[in-house]
């Protein structure tokens, strides 16, 4: 009994130790990414309880302090909160800088872009019609009539390989989903024995904190703790992580581009065989940039289709007209009607190209409205005038889709990306504030404030001090006891 | 915690730093159109009618330089008229002796031939008489008489005539505005009988015969008199055409100009405006510096000892 004041102070030593090893723990970990800051729950012991049954007073003495548990400081609302605002964040950021570069692909208004090539060749045909006959300004004709088609070329092509990269992105996110469920399944499962034993697995759950807070920026997920511990990652009512087992998403090629012919793949789960389909995330943005065709989602296939509507309408149209009218005499060739301008068997945006009759020889561009020979209608240019007239049209079609004129359609691709990219960078910006709004709430809960820390440095150490100074106390007076 | 705020809001006045700065040096007030749709859209439709000013505008100049060449020729042709109308009437003087008469004709078979190459003129476009037929030289003379882009002009039909001389050849000079701004020989020259040549075939061959006779002479100066008239009908066409041409190209000029100018207002930056606001984010970037710098180094440890 008389030992029992040494106990007391020997256990407010004990404590006050641990609580100041905690707080260098905090400080050590300030600039830990996802640290959340931890501290001591410290209880009172009890009087013992076996004491003997009397009005003893000495008998309700407390015995100390103890550290009954070490937590963390964490809010799950809040990581809720800040999980479905990333994964929000994530899918704008992607779609904008997406739809960035789909913009100076499609580069308005510069020299090479589509649209100034469209002018120029107009603007080339009317000078024709002056001087019908003259080679110069055929060749003028014919070398922007080529750069045109280059031009659609280049674009389009610059547009599948987007396409493809964003084919390349879906593999590489689903491949880092994977590994993260793994490795959270992993940490599931050490966690899940550490927490046997009654203490928190503090920096675990920390760990795993950060991968989760990652996944969110993928994919859509919604997290679960079971009562008995267990916990589970699901992806929009799927399963992706039970406690230690993983579903594993996997890739199946199975979306064609119509045009191409080129296999994208889709991810499925890999228990039931239906599609991953998440409501947000990268991911979601990925597929949506890859596969996006109607006005609702657009994609690169909506801008793809609308190049190849363009395409399709040059052909069409400039073929029906050049057709219509009588080519130039050259060589040993005669004037005649029914000559191509481009070739017909390539409507694409990818593949259209001029014919070969206009590749040999801009003789072949069909100015006249009648038979050129003799002395007749070597400047007859009364078919260029259809082609002047296309320029003004306003009822253009191609394969079900309404054009206007080649000129409007283009300056309308121009503006619904410059239209689609504004909007979508101003919703990144706003969704920007919105998870730095809850990152703040979250890191001034659990993040470690230098300031606080120091402060329970001093107030561990005075606790320490007076426990030391108990302990030469009792010390003291069992020196007179013995020395009687 | 407080250092993440403290980057956050210095960047977010680089940021805001740097847009000012772009807008200043390059003068744009947005480098893409998704930085600003609605002005952009406006610029594309404004760029799009300012090229095909400019296209209007260079279809005027060929087209002056057409009708200059036409105007030429046709005072070359009048002149080429009234020379033989003067040799025509000295000529019917009775008093003139046969091989007087004779020289007479050769000077006026020369300013047949004048004539016949005035038709024949050709710019930098072609001949410009021959209608669809710049190629080669539509008006041409041989034993078998004057031919016309191969159809000779004594035997001209009605329907052929209306058919060749209406290949003119018409430039888009304005919205909506086509103006026809060749003619072609058959213009000038008519077609038949009465053609012009024709006529001055006619009177030569009076004057030749001995002694000639005074009501042919009489009746084809009269035709070779509405020649002139026609011819000078014709060059008073072409100076309207000129000036029609003129004006709708100094209205266009015009419209070129205030186009520029609404180009500018949708495009360009305020470089005044630009300047200062660049300096009120400079400013705010500063201020931000050097209050985070100060805010980053206090910390209570530093009180304790």
């Amino acid at each position: 009994m008389s030992f029992y004041g040494l106990e007391i102070a020997r256990k407010s030593l004990v404590a006050s130790q641990q609580a100041i090893q905690v707080t260098g723990h905090n400080m050590a970990n300030v600039n830990t990414q996802g640290y959340s800051k931890q501290v001591v729950n410290m209880e009172s012991i009890p009087p013992s309880m076996t004491a003997s049954m009397g009005n003893n007073p000495s008998k309700n003495i407390g015995g100390g302090v103890l550290v009954s548990n070490i937590t963390q400081v964490r809010s799950a609302f809040y990581d809720t909160i800040y999980r479905s605002e990333n994964t929000r964040y994530n899918e704008m950021e992607t779609k904008a800088s997406a739809y960035l570069y789909i913009e100076d692909i499609l580069g308005e208004g510069e020299q090479g872009g589509v649209l100034n090539g469209l002018e120029c060749l107009y603007s080339a045909i009317d000078k024709l019609a002056g001087n019908a006959q003259d080679s110069l300004l055929r060749e003028e004709v014919r070398q922007y009539a080529l750069s045109l088609t280059e031009n659609l070329n280049t674009t389009s092509a610059m547009l599948y390989e987007c396409q493809q990269e964003q084919d390349r992105n879906v593999a590489t996110i689903v491949g880092r989903i994977n590994t993260i469920a793994q490795q959270v399944s992993d940490l599931n499962e050490a966690i899940f024995k550490y927490e046997l034993s009654g203490n928190t697995a503090n920096d675990l759950r920390d760990d795993r904190n950060q991968l989760v807070d990652e996944l969110s920026g993928l994919v859509d997920i919604s997290v679960s703790e079971g009562p008995t511990g267990e916990y589970g990652i699901k992806i929009n009512g799927m399963s992706l992580v039970e406690h230690t087992s993983v579903n594993e998403i996997i890739l199946k090629a199975d979306t064609v581009n119509p045009v191409t012919g080129t296999v994208y793949s889709t991810p499925y789960w890999s228990d039931v065989d239906v599609r991953v389909n998440p409501a947000a995330g990268t991911m979601k943005a990925a597929l949506d940039i890859r596969d996006g065709s109607t006005p609702d989602n657009r994609g690169i296939s909506y801008y793809l289709n609308m190049l190849d509507n363009l395409a399709g309408s040059l052909v069409q149209e400039f073929n029906a007209i050049n057709r219509a009218g009588y080519t130039l005499p050259y060589g040993s060739e005669v004037s005649e009607s029914g000559v191509d301008f481009f070739d017909p068997a390539h409507t694409h945006a990818t593949d259209i190209r001029l014919s070969d009759r206009m590749m040999e020889n801009a003789s072949n561009i069909a100015a006249s409205s009648g038979l050129i020979s003799g002395h007749n209608n070597w400047s007859n240019y009364e078919n260029l005038q259809s082609f002047l007239d296309l320029r003004d049209a306003t009822d253009l079609t191609y394969g079900g889709a309404s054009i206007g004129n080649h000129v409007d359609y283009m300056q309308q691709i121009t503006m619904d990306i410059a239209v689609t990219g504004n909007s979508s960078g101003k919703l990144l910006s706003t969704q920007k504030k919105m998870v730095d709004f809850v990152s703040d709430q979250r890191m001034s809960i659990s993040g470690v404030s230098l300031d606080e820390e120091a402060i329970n440095l001093v107030k561990y150490q005075h606790s320490y001090a007076a426990a030391a100074k108990m302990i030469t106390a009792i010390d003291e007076m069992l020196q007179i006891i013995i020395n009687m | 915690m407080l250092a993440n705020k403290a980057i956050d809001n210095i960047n977010k006045n680089y940021n805001s730093m740097l847009y000012f700065q772009s807008r200043f040096t390059t003068g744009k007030k947005y480098q893409s159109p998704s930085e600003d749709p609605v002005s952009a859209s406006t610029s594309l439709y404004l760029s799009s009618r300012a090229s095909r000013i400019q296209q209007y505008i260079d279809r005027i100049n060929d087209a002056g330089n057409i009708t200059t060449d036409t105007e030429t020729a046709l005072t070359d042709i009048n002149k080429s008229i009234q020379s033989i109308q003067e040799l025509v009437s000295s000529a019917s003087n009775a008093t003139m002796s046969m091989s007087e008469r004779q020289s007479i004709c050769n000077e006026i078979d020369q300013h047949r031939e004048q004539i016949l190459y005035a038709l024949n003129y050709s710019s930098t476009t072609g001949y410009i008489f021959g209608g669809y037929n710049t190629d080669r030289p539509p008006v041409e003379d041989s034993a078998a008489g004057v031919t016309y882009n191969g159809e000779n002009l004594l035997a001209m039909t009605d329907l052929m005539f209306e058919d060749m001389s209406s290949e003119i050849i018409s430039f888009n000079i304005s919205n909506g505005v086509k103006m026809g701004i060749t003619m072609t020989a058959l213009d000038i020259t008519g077609r038949g009988e009465g053609n012009l040549i024709n006529t001055i075939d006619k009177l030569t061959a009076e004057l030749r015969k001995d002694p000639p006779s005074v009501s042919v002479l009489t009746a084809e100066s009269k035709a070779l008199e509405e020649h002139l008239n026609h011819v000078l009908a014709k060059l008073s066409e072409v100076g309207g055409k000129q000036q029609r041409l003129e004006r709708i190209g100094a209205q266009l000029k015009d419209a070129e100009v205030l186009i520029e100018d609404k180009i500018s207002l949708a495009e360009d930056a305020d470089a005044e405006e630009s300047i200062i606001k660049y300096a009120m984010a400079e400013q705010a970037y500063q201020a931000s510096l050097s209050i985070s710098g100060k805010i980053v180094q206090m910390s209570l440890l530093d009180y304790i000892d």
